[in-house]
């Protein structure tokens, strides 16, 4: 390893490796190429897995429009929470956050992503490695139960992967994601061609399995779970959009390249689950066409998963950068950071943490609702869209993001708020609700109460104190 | 494989902040073409899906 003092055009050739604002000139993404990684990053089998949450309560039409409709109300919460400041300054999501949270308080943000976006790798991962098992089992190679040991090794070898890929920044991804995104959205449309035309008559006429009686609250627990989903973007966004040189370049890629793929390739999910009540294309597609099918679902999966997993471990890996401790490490080791704890939960208990999906899914949504409201209650009511940039990188006390002790009480008080009304509305673990969550949903109630809360205490706590930078910046 | 020096990265950083401070190095904000857009594919077009799904 060779440490070299670089001077300013050097770091031009790595900055997407630091958390370094990026200049005008690096932000060479145009609309093309951010359509494409944030449609790679969304389109991942996770899409099934939400598909299938609303087959437990929806019919196929029903599902699809509750779905489609959460997934861009959520999508349009994210993107106007992160993509202004992201693309303003060339920013990624974390650093976006500190005039809200704070020169401290940003870490809340960053454990949020950080968790996350481990959890997401950790579940596309370990379905890519479950689907390498069954694909052997289904071919003959290993007995029906048999195998077990390739799904750990299959996890360890795609982290393998992932870190070479990654080992060249963010030009990795861009490289990665024009391949995959051919093979994604022509194999996607693919399996939805087979699914309407093989199964078409079962999908019609299934029932969703555990509906409630009450037709509204099915509906309503669609959009939830769609909204939520979307939600959980905002770790990942920031660090793709930060490469586009302005809001109005990523406006259109956010919405229709993040936010549109999650339902579509959700619908295959869906319908497969009332169908044939299974959501795994590698084994549904053998039900379909047989073991042929089953390597082209594989193959699917593998395409998916891993430009997903790029994305994620390289969003996680510029967030813990700004760690002290990690900030020093070099780019390889940051990434080694994000994707050990992968291979660890990979490797040790992928079927403990496979089959909490739900839970986390649900958890994750808690916290982002109110996060997006509180930084678009900052952004453009509270501060005019003026933030400091400076500001931002400036950790000292003496920063007009430093409130109190670095951490900016207001912003607590609003996550708090909106944690409490989330779990009143809806319990995460068990979907036990309260009124008026058949009528309003739980994210969009919680992501209110924390904008108002937010706004109340700025105005009544931060201001009057001369903190935050309000009005100075 | 390379490292920065924290003193050369924090001078990088200081001109990189100079620089983007002048709002003419700036991102641009939404403008109202985009605005319209985020209205229509994140509040028109799902209440329009809504009611189809419904009835």
């Amino acid at each position: 390893m060779s440490t070299t003092e670089h001077a300013a055009a050097g770091f031009s050739d790595n900055v997407e490796e630091t958390a370094l604002p990026l200049l005008k000139g690096e932000r060479t993404w145009g609309r093309w190429e951010l359509l494409v990684v944030l449609a790679v990053a969304a389109a991942a089998t996770w899409c099934y897995v939400i598909g299938e949450y609303v087959g437990y309560y929806l019919d196929l039409k029903m599902g699809t429009a509750a779905m489609t409709a959460g997934s861009m109300i959520g999508m349009l919460l994210v993107t106007v929470a992160v993509v202004p400041i992201a693309t303003k300054f060339g920013i990624d999501s974390i650093k976006g956050s500190i005039p809200q949270f704070g020169n401290r308080g940003w870490i809340i943000t960053v454990a949020l992503q950080y968790i996350s976006i481990i959890g997401w790798n950790s579940i596309l991962l370990i379905f890519f490695a479950k689907s390498v098992r069954q694909l052997m089992a289904t071919l003959g190679f290993v007995s029906a139960d048999g195998g077990q040991w390739l799904v750990p090794v299959s996890t360890l070898i795609a982290c393998g992967v992932v870190f070479l890929v990654l080992r060249e920044g963010s030009r990795g991804i861009e490289r990665v994601s024009k391949v995959l995104f051919f093979v994604i959205v022509g194999l996607g449309l693919w399996m939805i061609w087979e699914l309407l035309t093989q199964a078409g008559a079962q999908i019609a006429a299934a029932k969703p399995a555990y509906a409630a009686d009450s037709r509204l609250w099915n509906y309503t627990t669609g959009i939830e779970i769609g909204i939520v989903s979307l939600l959980s973007w905002w770790p990942y966004i920031g660090a793709m959009v930060r490469v586009g040189s302005s809001a109005h370049k990523a406006t259109l890629p956010s919405m229709l390249g993040m936010g549109f793929p999650v339902p579509v390739l959700s619908i295959i999910g869906l319908a497969a689950i009332l169908a044939l009540q299974t959501s795994d294309p590698s084994a549904w597609l053998v039900q379909l066409g047989g073991p042929v099918y089953g390597v082209i679902a594989l193959l699917f999966v593998i395409a998916a998963n891993f430009g997903t997993a790029v994305i994620g471990v390289y969003a996680s890996s510029l967030g813990v950068k700004q760690v002290p401790g990690i900030s020093e490490m070099s780019w390889q080791k940051t990434v080694l950071v994000s994707v050990i704890p992968v291979a660890i939960v990979g490797a040790v208990i992928p079927d403990l943490f496979f089959n909490s999906f739900g839970s986390f899914l649900a958890l994750i949504g808690v916290f982002f609702a109110p996060l997006c409201a509180i930084q678009i209650t900052d952004y453009f009511i509270l501060r005019g869209k003026k933030v400091s940039i400076t500001a931002v990188y400036d950790d000292s006390h003496k920063s007009a993001y430093a409130y109190w002790g670095g951490v900016n009480v207001a912003a607590i008080l609003a996550m708090a708020a909106g944690f409490v009304t989330y779990w009143y509305l809806l319990n995460p673990l068990s979907y036990v609700s309260h009124w008026p969550y058949q009528y309003l949903t739980a994210s969009l109630p919680t992501a209110l109460v924390g904008a108002v809360v937010y706004y109340l205490a700025t105005r009544i706590l931060v201001q009057p104190s001369g903190k935050g930078g309000y009005g100075g910046t | 494989m390379t490292t920065y020096t924290k003193e050369a990265e924090e001078r990088e950083l200081e001109r990189r902040l100079a620089i983007l401070e002048d709002p003419n190095n700036q991102g641009e904000d939404f403008g109202t073409v985009d605005w319209v857009w985020l209205f229509v594919l994140g509040v028109a077009f799902p209440a329009v899906l809504l009611i189809w799904g419904w009835f």
